[in-house]
């Protein structure tokens, strides 16, 4: 259980960025700004990202071919790169979760919670 | 009085400055910074507060910067190695063609210019692939490796490659076209069409390893380094015999250079990762 106020580690964050983007883009197409709107949303406001950080992410996971890119007009008129997850993200995805459930229930164990 | 539009303007001045050759990542910044200014003030913000607040949580251009620069370009045309390599086996290619050609003119033979030419640009791709695995080798040692990088490196042997693969295969056919009106037969199974139908075979074991994509990088590197040996017997081995089947000295001399070289840089690449420096 979350103690309000209480701010994640940086390297408790920084290996989390990839299982949750991955995540966000599972349930369809998004953009940088609304990603980190959705995981800030999603941890009720507990992992705050360095906002220009997300970026050099996504990029390296578009070279990875785990997701990939397009540019459109969005609703406010303006041109805007969105991501969406490839079959190689579904798969990397996949392997993620299990890992983090490995842990999750590990410590669950040790902790009796 | 506060101007938007100004503001990003400066901010997008002072980061083209620090991300150079990277609009594309500078535009969806900008939107970024957009979008968090829209939404703070629709919550009740100033435009100025909105502006410092989106600012703040993006941060200064050159740690981002400094990001983005861990982040080699993954395509082959915008890979240096990869142009260099373009440029080299162009010349290459283009090199052979002339030879071929001009031989052929003389000759009056075009379908043997033809299938020396497939053949030999063919083999030569995948001398190219070596070539650029063993520069990869040696860069991943000394100052690190991106992930951008390795895929670079991967699709510039896929698509090189492939390239042999095609080439060879043509060669091959062109060459049974040539036999079938010279010698009677379409294939004698002479040394030179065994090692060709080799070498098809190892672009193809190439070509279905870089498609399971192996997750560890030293996989790709040692299959590169292995493809300069594969490459070295199917080409020099049956071309370089004498009539009586002994090697000519100096290709023992080239090819136990070429082994010496290989096993140093097998041993640079199954160096432990802690030896390595980390990119970035």
């Amino acid at each position: 259980m979350y103690t309000p106020g209480m701010k994640l580690t940086k390297d408790l964050v920084a290996a989390s960025a990839v299982p949750l983007i991955l995540s966000v883009l599972k349930d369809g197409e998004s953009y940088g700004y609304a990603i980190i709107q959705r995981v800030c949303e999603l941890s009720g406001g507990q992992i705050q990202w360095s906002d220009g950080m997300l970026y050099p992410v996504l990029h390296r996971l578009e070279s990875q071919d785990y997701i990939e890119s397009h540019w459109k007009i969005s609703d406010s008129g303006r041109r805007r790169k969105y991501y969406r997850l490839k079959r190689e993200g579904r798969k990397a995805l996949a392997e993620q979760r299990e890992q983090w459930l490995v842990v999750h229930a590990a410590l669950a164990a040790v902790w009796g919670t | 009085m506060f101007d938007l539009e100004q503001q990003i303007s400066q901010w997008r001045d002072a980061t083209s400055k620090v991300m150079r050759g990277q609009a594309e990542a500078i535009e969806e910044l900008e939107n970024h910074l957009r979008d968090a200014v829209e939404r703070s003030v629709r919550a009740g913000s100033t435009p100025e507060q909105a502006w410092e607040s989106a600012l703040q949580r993006l941060g200064t251009p050159e740690p981002l910067a400094a990001e983005f620069r861990k982040l080699a370009p993954s395509s082959p045309r915008s890979w240096v190695p990869a142009q260099v390599l373009m440029a080299v086996q162009g010349c290459f290619a283009l090199g052979i063609a002339w030879l071929c050609f001009r031989v052929a003119g003389r000759r009056g033979d075009m379908l043997l210019a033809f299938h020396v030419f497939c053949v030999t640009v063919g083999y030569s791709a995948m001398f190219g692939v070596g070539a650029i695995v063993a520069w990869s080798v040696v860069s991943r040692t000394l100052r690190g490796w991106t992930d951008r990088e390795h895929a670079a490196l991967c699709t510039t042997m896929r698509w090189w490659t492939m390239g042999g693969l095609v080439l060879t295969m043509l060669g091959i056919v062109l060459g049974s076209v040539w036999s079938r009106g010279h010698w009677g037969r379409f294939w004698n199974w002479d040394v030179k069409e065994l090692a060709a139908v080799g070498q098809l075979l190892w672009n193809g074991l190439v070509l279905a390893a870089l498609a399971r994509r192996p997750r560890d990088q030293r996989v790709v590197l040692l299959l590169g380094l292995a493809g300069n040996l594969v490459v070295a017997a199917c080409w020099f081995g049956p071309a370089g015999l004498h009539s009586d089947g002994r090697a000519p000295p100096g290709l023992v001399v080239a090819i136990a250079v070429l082994m010496f070289v290989e096993l140093g840089l097998v041993g640079l690449t199954l160096l432990p990762k802690a030896w390595l420096r980390r990119a970035g």
